[in-house]
This record gives C-alpha cells, structure tokens and sequence, in this order.
C-alpha cells in the first residue's frame, strides 16, 4: 500500500484558488471583453467629439487595448482547440 | 446672406457617414460584449457567447478601429481641432473675422482656402508633410495638457515659403506680378526673404488676454 502513489492535494485545498483550464479560459475571454469595451468608448467619445486629446487617447491608448484584447481572444481559441486536440 | 442650396441629392459627406457608420458599430459593440459578457456567466463558453465574442472582440471593433482613426485623423485637421486648444482661441477668432486684414483672415474670407486653414497653411505637401504636421500636434497635445508651453505662443521654426509658393507659385497672378520679379525667385525659394515680410502679419498679435 504504502507503495501507492497518494493523490495530489488539489489547489484548493491548499489554499488557493483552484482553476479549471476552462475557468481559466473563461477569465481570459472576459478580460478581453473588458478592454474591448474600454476600446469601444474611447472609440465612440473620439466620434461623438473629435478633440485633439481624444484622437491622442484612442491612439495611443485604445488601440493597444484592441490588440491585447484580440491577443487573449486568439490565445482563449488555439488553448480550446489543443484541448479537443485539434491544433 | 442667402444659404447656398446643396446639390440635387445631398446624402451627407464622406466624412460624415464615416463617422455615422462609427458610432453606431460602437453602440452594437457595447450591446454585443454586454450579451456575451453575461452568456459567459454560465462559465462555459457555448457556440453562440463564441459569435458573440468573435465578432464584439475581433470584427467589430477592427471596423471601428478603421472609421475611428480615419475619421480622427480628419478631423485633427479642421480649424475645429485647432480651435479646441484655448491658446489658439484668438488666432481662430482672427481667421473668422470678416474685417481682420492679416494673411489668415484674408485667406479664409476669400475662400482661398476651402476647409482646414490653419493645417493647409501650417503642414508641408506630401506624405512627409502629413506625418510631420501630425508629430507635430502630438507635442502640442502633450505641451496643452501638461501646461509645458510659453506664452506667447510662437511658431516652432521658421516659416517656409515653399507653404505659400505651393498654392501660389505657378498661378499667374504670382508670376506677372512685379513685385515678385523672376531674378528675385531664389530668394524666395530658399527662404532668404520671406514672403511674410511684404505680406504679413499673418495673425494678430497676441494680447495678454489671449495668454495662460
């Protein structure tokens, strides 16, 4: 018996927060929508009144925002793929 | 005065349809991630929250991010734009004033210039001119925010006479002019007059009121 191989501790029994790859993946997916949105307003405030520090902040601060939002949602969709195992 | 009729099916301008088509892709944006914010509740990504996602976080917002940057760039360059920044506020009330006698002034009430004065006057031609006149604005939306300016505002460098002379240089009124004779025309062209020195000022001067 002694020779059994005991089964690991999970993590929330140790404490901390265990995560399911797919909790994992739920929490990325939902940062995403977070920065897409930030995005999206400060993309509509510049439309609604195109002020030169507007324009400033949707360049230089919402569309980094856009493309780290994009980055999760493609990195959520190749980890859900490789987890059916077809990538 | 009488307004001039629009042409025959007016539908709007490029500009303003751009901006249409923007805000309201931003709208159904914030609708989209709203639904699969709330269909991600459930904590499992089903194949309808995946559409959802698919097009709040990709598609939407790339469109959004075409229109929004065509349509600021644009509008960067209107008197507007310009305007926006208190410390321009006498040199637009300037260019609007129908008595004013500067170079602005005359420019813009004689429709010499159709739309976006100030930049038309103040960027250089071509696409270095563009890219140049826009670094430009960024440092002076970082120097208006942060209050890093003096007053008076002045001109960052010298201003080039290449800016008139693309506009005026071939136009036959310049040419046959005899104050502008065609012995003299290197001095022109390479800035040893200027040609603000015969035609100037080409804004008012700056009064205490106008300043920080």
């Amino acid at each position: 018996m002694s020779g059994l191989s005991r089964p690991r501790t999970s993590g929330a029994e140790a404490g901390g927060a265990a995560l399911s790859p797919r909790t994992a993946g739920v929490r990325v997916l939902r940062v995403a929508i977070i920065l897409s949105a930030l995005f999206t307003m400060l993309a509509l405030a510049m439309l609604i009144r195109d002020t030169p520090i507007a324009f400033t902040l949707f360049m230089f601060v919402g569309q980094p925002l856009f493309v780290v939002a994009l980055i999760l949602l493609v990195g959520a969709i190749a980890a859900d793929l490789k987890a059916r195992q077809l990538l | 005065m009488e307004t001039i009729p629009l042409p025959h099916g007016w539908i709007g301008t490029t500009s303003e349809w751009v901006r249409g088509l923007g805000i309201a892709f931003a709208l159904l944006n914030l609708v989209l991630l709203f639904l699969a914010w709330r269909g991600l509740r459930a904590g499992a990504v089903t194949p309808t929250v995946r559409g959802w996602l698919f097009v709040s976080v990709g598609l939407l917002p790339l469109m959004l991010a075409f229109l929004a940057f065509a349509h600021g760039l644009e509008g960067s360059a209107t008197v507007a734009s310009c305007g926006s920044c208190h410390t321009m506020t006498p040199f637009v009330e300037d260019l609007r004033n129908a008595g004013s006698d500067t170079l602005a002034a005359t420019h813009f009430k004689n429709r010499y210039i159709q739309q976006n004065q100030c930049y038309a006057c103040h960027s250089d031609y071509g696409l270095m001119g563009t890219m140049s006149a826009k670094l430009a604005g960024l440092g002076h939306v970082y120097r208006y925010t942060t209050g890093r300016y003096t007053v008076p505002i002045k001109i960052a460098h010298p201003y080039s006479n290449l800016r008139c002379l693309g506009c005026h240089g071939e136009s036959q009124k310049f040419l046959t002019s005899d104050g502008h004779p065609k012995e003299e025309m290197s001095t022109l062209t390479t800035d040893k007059v200027s040609c603000l020195d015969c035609h100037g000022p080409a804004h008012p001067e700056q009064k205490q009121a106008a300043r920080r």
